[in-house]
């Protein structure tokens, strides 16, 4: 960066300076890669010895793939597996169905005293505790709740419907918890388009509707499967919220720990962390292939 | 009918428009309800959920004035919160100067050793510390608690300040030092005044990751260190009385003045950026 106004004899200050500067790279790091190798990388390796040879059992610790026998071997925990898989796919789904209009929608908002109201509503949330929130939603949607008294009054039902100590009332809590995850992603690759396609699009005779579905929706796909990588990755992740809205009545991976954790069974809550943590890389492995096929598409022209 | 316009006219009664917009007031109505409903039963007379609540009184606001053992879980969690923020700006920025401003060997992998924890899930973590915790025989204390949250906010951290030091003018540095400054004083009057929204930012979303943090600190709380999250958590197991929605009444307050701060401190750009890359 030396323009020719630098004055001369500035030069061999700043060499030297800079020489001086690359040994500061060591203090720099220091503090960072001590913490993080020391705690959560041991905390890691630590996760995988305990998952092959649990040393904190009573006896003689000793080398034994028993706890990842017992899990690969039980259909039961396959099924576990499967319903936080299923769980994730819903969640993601009905957050990217809501937050996509939503997203939509605020882009659209003209006023921005509107528009900002909206990111509030949306982010505001977020700083109130999970528990809290969750909290809200067993009072809300219990059988004496009142969106079952809503129901009732409208005669749209006669007796109470479960909402809560089952699936749904773990998705209608789960959406609510990370919709605002699906939105911003969305709304930040929204707020990149211009207005230039959908225009030309329609001057050539297209629809809105085709305007959308081949012009807008495409381009937009980046931020979409963005959107749906980190709400997939939390929904697996979550513990709160499935545990308090499912009852004990949903078991997923996060309640599984849980429970092995309550029995001081550290070795198989180990294994059981250590697949819920392969899933999560997977899920985001697979998520960076699929936007790079996105991205590709999008480049292609309409 | 081709004009520069970036955008088609508005027509009124667009149907399009007025269902977005429908969809839009019930997605506040959803985003609100339950933190409308905590407010309404913390004032109810009854203990369970039963809408319309027959009435009203304060009697849970008394209870929870006698919950000498939330009010600690309260302050250990202001403790470790305050802690894993400050441990996250000194060493968040002192990491991501290195990362920005230095060309070494294996910079890229150590940028993947700091950001890995972001993908881990916070209760595989959670497993992991407290092994660690019992192999070190720190399990009980507040330490182990700061140094996990730690590991969940220092990588948030390290992000945001990297892309706000990306921003910082490297001009004005060189004309400090070169009326003689030194790198320290450098550092403290020319390069931090303009990374302190990212400072802002990291130490808000530090503060708020670690104080509602459940799934990380689950494991590692006995009676003497209990965190307020995991506390309320462990409440609603054991009764599902309003204790916890008065308790509420104050954190939504707070959370309402956080996000009042935020959005004044952050303009809603940033915030967005921030939010769509899964500051959570």
């Amino acid at each position: 960066m030396t323009t020719p106004a630098t004055p001369l004899g500035a030069r061999p200050a700043r060499a030297v300076r800079r020489r001086a500067r690359r040994t500061a790279v060591v203090p720099l790091l220091a503090p960072a890669t001590g913490a993080f190798v020391l705690v959560f990388w041991v905390c890691m390796g630590v996760l995988v010895v305990m998952s092959i040879y649990p040393f904190l059992a009573a006896g003689t610790p000793r080398v034994t793939l028993e706890a990842w026998r017992r899990f690969l071997g039980d259909a039961y925990y396959w099924g576990v597996v499967g319903t936080t898989l299923r769980l994730a796919a819903v969640v993601t789904g009905v957050c990217l169905l809501l937050g996509y209009p939503a997203a939509y929608a605020i882009h659209t908002i003209r006023r921005p005293g509107w528009a900002l109201a909206c990111y509030v509503v949306l982010f505001a949330p977020i700083l109130v505790s999970v528990v809290v929130r969750t909290y809200g939603w067993l009072l809300l949607l219990s059988p004496t709740g009142a969106v079952n008294w809503v129901l009732r009054t409208l005669g749209l039902v006669r007796e109470p419907i479960p909402l809560i100590f089952n699936t749904t009332g773990i998705v209608i809590a789960m959406v609510h918890i990370l919709l605002p995850f699906a939105v911003f992603p969305i709304l930040s690759v929204i707020g990149q388009l211009g207005g230039d396609l959908r225009e030309a699009a329609m001057d050539l005779g297209a629809t809105r509707w085709q305007t959308f579905r081949r012009v807008t929706l495409p381009l937009t796909l980046p931020g979409v499967v963005a959107a749906a990588q980190i709400v997939f990755t939390l929904t697996i992740s979550a513990f709160v919220t499935p545990f308090l809205m499912g009852g004990g009545k949903v078991q997923i991976l996060s309640g599984l720990i849980y429970r092995d954790m309550e029995a001081v069974n550290l070795a198989f809550a180990s294994v059981v962390a250590l697949v819920l943590l392969g899933l999560a890389v997977a899920i985001l492995v697979a998520s960076n292939l699929l936007v790079r096929g996105t991205y590709r598409r999008a480049e292609v022209p309409v | 009918m081709s004009h520069p316009r970036p955008r088609a006219p508005r027509r009124r009664r667009d149907p399009v428009r007025l269902a977005l917009g429908v969809h839009l007031a019930g997605v506040w109505l959803f985003m609100l309800a339950p933190m409308a409903f905590v407010l309404v039963y913390a004032f109810s007379s009854v203990s369970y959920a039963i809408f319309p609540p027959p009435g009203l009184s304060l009697r849970w606001f008394v209870k929870l004035f006698q919950q000498a053992a939330l009010f600690q879980a309260a302050v250990n969690s202001l403790v470790v919160a305050l802690a894993a923020t400050a441990g996250s700006l000194v060493a968040g920025t002192l990491a991501a100067l290195a990362l920005v401003r230095y060309r070494f060997r294996g910079r890229e992998i150590l940028r993947a050793v700091f950001l890995a924890p972001l993908i881990v899930p916070r209760i595989a973590f959670g497993v992991a510390m407290l092994i660690y915790a019992i192999v070190l025989r720190r399990f009980g204390g507040l330490d182990s608690l700061i140094l996990a949250h730690l590991m969940v906010t220092l990588p948030f951290a390290i992000s945001v300040l990297s892309a706000a030091l990306v921003g910082v003018d490297r001009t004005l540095e060189e004309a400090a030092m070169d009326l003689g400054a030194t790198p320290l004083v450098t550092f403290w009057k020319v390069t931090l005044p303009q990374i302190r929204t990212g400072l802002a930012v990291s130490a808000f979303f530090a503060f708020i990751i670690s104080w509602d943090q459940v799934e990380t600190s689950l494991f590692l709380v006995k009676t003497d260190n209990m965190t307020l999250p995991v506390a309320m958590f462990y409440y609603l197991q054991r009764q599902q009385d309003p204790v916890v929605a008065a308790l509420s009444v104050f954190l939504i307050g707070l959370a309402a003045a956080g996000a009042v701060v935020a959005v004044v401190l952050v303009n809603p750009r940033d915030l967005q950026r921030l939010l769509a890359a899964g500051g959570r």
